[in-house]
């Protein structure tokens, strides 16, 4: 959301609020969502520890980038978090004995939503971080919409999933 | 740019791939699981049906020595004590006493040959084809219908269970046959080959409607299930007006 301050739509100190708040929100009920719906899980007290654990870490983190006026560590720390949540995800999926159709199961479609969106995210991010700071000057305004567009596409799918999600267990219920 | 571009089609598509590769994964999970699952469910039924086979073999037995040793001897020793009163009754008695003993001599015969039939010791003994001869005798007997036997190949040297599934299926398509096919003509075949041994049993009655729920009554079921614990196959075919043919093969 580099552009923002550049159209001065919202004062930059506001704008920063608002994405680490949403960033907040963004991680921790998506990642009390994976961990809650991870197949089998043997030892929930030890997860809810190392939930806790990571949260408090992606907390100081968020206060150490507010400290620099950014957001950016933050966010790729908490995507690399729920990635590696939704592996676990899927570990525990192919490790369980179910037998119902995966493709028609809306938490499988939710974890791939999340799963392809932090995983397109997080390089990306890195990417859009490292041009903004070497060479923000040097790239054109064309190649900063660009960069917005493909900033956008991860959330995009992630939304594609979870409407496929609604629709699985939309024909649960009319079934 | 184009790198950003290429990166992230490129992740899209490496992201695609590894979802396609966990569903993949999944399904194949699955189908083991599924085909673990019927094996389990498989093992399961096949020692239910053997428990309750030799449940029902045990009964059978125990019903036919009970017969053998005490219903048989009381009737015996009641017809001696008639032919002991024989001896010194008056003439007038002498009839109704006589023919009192040649009822009882009938049932004493009638129990003995249910109580053989129920026994599997001539099976033991002499194995299937004799044991099969003396039930066919016996239904013989009834004069209800013609009925011949003969068999193809070398008469082998059976497991005594094979044996003893193929003579109790022989004895459940007899009873239904007198019970139900009004047939005039009845043929059992049996097959010896390396591989295998088949129970052919062909009568010209009144058949049925392959697809009614009459057959599930007439012990079918039953017949079926025992040669399936034989690892084996059952079949039936049946004509109303013109007959049933019922085949199990088992393997050796």
């Amino acid at each position: 959301m580099f552009w923002l301050p550049r159209f001065q739509i919202i004062h930059p100190t506001t704008y920063l609020a608002i994405n680490t708040l949403s960033l907040i929100f963004h991680f921790s009920f998506l990642s009390y969502f994976i961990l809650r719906v991870i197949p089998n899980i043997n030892n929930w007290r030890y997860y809810k520890k190392y939930h806790l654990i990571v949260s408090i870490s992606v907390a100081l983190v968020i206060i150490y980038d507010l400290n620099r006026n950014s957001f950016s560590l933050s966010f790729t720390l908490s995507n690399f978090i729920l990635f590696i949540l939704c592996l676990i995800y899927f570990t525990f999926l192919l490790e369980s004995h179910s037998i119902n159709p995966i493709l028609k199961s809306s938490i499988f479609w939710v974890v791939i939503g999340i799963f392809i969106c932090t995983g397109i995210s997080l390089p990306v991010n890195i990417i859009n971080d490292h041009i903004l700071k070497n060479g923000k000057d040097l790239i054109s305004d064309d190649n900063k919409r660009l960069m917005g567009s493909i900033g956008v596409i991860p959330y995009a799918l992630m939304h594609l999933c979870f409407t496929k999600a609604y629709w699985c267990d939309l024909r649960k219920i009319t079934k | 740019m184009i790198y950003l571009v290429i990166i992230t089609t490129l992740m899209i598509c490496i992201l695609t791939g590894f979802v396609m590769y966990i569903v993949y994964r999944y399904r194949k999970n699955q189908i083991n699981h599924t085909e673990n699952l019927e094996q389990i469910k498989l093992g399961y039924e096949k020692s239910l049906l053997e428990i309750q086979l030799e449940i029902q073999e045990k009964t059978l037995q125990h019903v036919s020595k009970e017969i053998h040793d005490n219903c048989n001897q009381k009737l015996s020793l009641a017809k001696l004590h008639l032919t002991t009163m024989n001896k010194n009754t008056s003439e007038a008695m002498k009839v109704p006493i006589e023919n009192s003993i040649c009822i009882i001599s009938g049932v004493i015969e009638d129990l003995s040959n249910i109580s053989h039939s129920m026994s599997s010791e001539i099976l033991i003994a002499n194995g299937l084809l004799s044991a099969l001869k003396n039930e066919i005798s016996q239904i013989e007997k009834l004069k209800l219908f013609n009925i011949e036997m003969q068999y193809v190949g070398e008469d082998l040297l059976l497991e005594t269970n094979i044996e003893l599934v193929l003579f109790r299926i022989a004895q459940e398509a007899f009873h239904n046959i007198i019970k139900h096919s009004r047939a005039q003509n009845v043929k059992v075949t049996i097959e010896f080959s390396k591989k295998e041994i088949s129970l052919h049993i062909v009568d010209d009655g009144v058949g049925f409607e392959m697809n009614t729920n009459k057959i599930e009554g007439i012990g079918l079921a039953n017949m079926a299930q025992r040669t399936k614990l034989m690892n084996g196959n059952f079949f039936i075919q049946s004509t109303p007006n013109i007959g049933t043919h019922l085949i199990s093969k088992i393997p050796l």
